[in-house]
């Protein structure tokens, strides 16, 4: 191998290299950039949002994003409460009878 | 070794560096985003904890107003179908007792006389004036006569006026300072007021 050939390969390696540290590099700032942006939306928003509720604007929309989430549960709330009373109308004959039965015992003398 | 094999290990080696530098790049990105992505929800959710306390009355109000209602509603719903059921024990119950006591039969008979002692303890003395409705004023007089011979002492009396009752009786003593009411719709009542929620129990609706 001729001592030029050693330094022409040499030399491309050392640049497959370079290009691959600013490549590697490149992906950290892209990395850091959107870290960066991500983080300053937030900061802003959630600024924009102390804001708004300090000064009370913004307040009828969070009341009524509230009663959405509330008609949603109570509609929850008043199916639980219809199948207890669905239950209750379910109550078997024989626990009836055993109601009545006790009901006559405790009413007649012993 | 020979001028290929140089070749080789040479490109090998600035292969395998290359590829290193990427790899620590790609996981330094994605820590730095991982970090960025919590640093968000963090702030997220401060935000809203701190909106919270400025509005949050409000916010529980609305809840409160609309949830509330209906919970209440509901309770009442739910309250009104288990009085029903209850009524409806407590109503059969009324029409067995009215059943026993229009049979007339030897076990009507001996309740009668039961509450007939009954009251007659409780009220004490030695005159006592036992009512009864129209109907059982036969089997009364007939246990008051069976009653006179067993307790030496009591005079038992019945009343001629009778009186308005599913059955039962009621006694009073002579002078009307005491009456003891034990008509079966009066105990129906008594148990109802006492026993309404073991009642519940035995149908399951506590």
């Amino acid at each position: 191998m001729s001592m030029e050939r050693v330094l022409s390969m040499s030399g491309r390696l050392q640049k497959l290299l370079t290009e691959a540290q600013a490549e590697a590099e490149k992906t950290v700032q892209d990395a850091q950039r959107q870290a960066d942006e991500m983080i300053n939306v937030a900061n802003k928003e959630a600024e924009r949002k102390r804001l708004r509720a300090q000064r009370g604007t913004g307040l009828e929309e969070m009341l009524a994003e509230e009663e959405k989430k509330a008609m949603k549960e109570a509609d929850k709330v008043v199916k639980d409460y219809e199948k207890q009373v669905d239950d209750l109308k379910k109550v078997s004959d024989r626990k009836v009878s055993e109601a009545v039965d006790y009901v006559i015992k405790e009413v007649l003398p012993e | 070794m020979s001028t290929i094999d140089m070749e080789a290990q040479m490109i090998e080696k600035a292969v395998e560096e290359r590829n290193q530098l990427i790899d620590r790049a790609t996981e330094r990105a994605e820590r730095l985003l991982h970090n960025a992505k919590n640093e968000e929800e963090r702030i997220n959710s401060d935000v809203e904890r701190h909106m919270s306390t400025i509005v949050g009355s409000e916010i529980r109000a609305v809840h409160d107003r609309i949830v509330g209602r209906v919970n209440l509603e509901g309770r009442r719903t739910l309250m009104g179908a288990k009085m029903v059921l209850i009524e409806d024990v407590f109503a059969k119950a009324k029409d067995q007792l009215a059943q026993l006591a229009e049979s007339g039969s030897n076990d009507y008979h001996v309740v009668l006389k039961k509450l007939i002692i009954e009251a007659g303890h409780a009220i004490g003395g030695e005159n006592l004036i036992v009512s009864s409705n129209k109907r059982d004023q036969e089997h009364v007089k007939s246990i008051l006569f069976d009653l006179g011979k067993e307790l030496k002492g009591v005079e038992l009396e019945l009343d001629t006026t009778p009186i308005d009752t599913l059955g039962g009786i009621i006694v009073r003593n002579r002078d009307g300072t005491k009456t003891y009411f034990n008509t079966l719709e009066g105990r129906l009542i008594s148990v109802r007021r006492t026993n309404e929620s073991e009642v519940a129990v035995k149908l399951g609706v506590v």
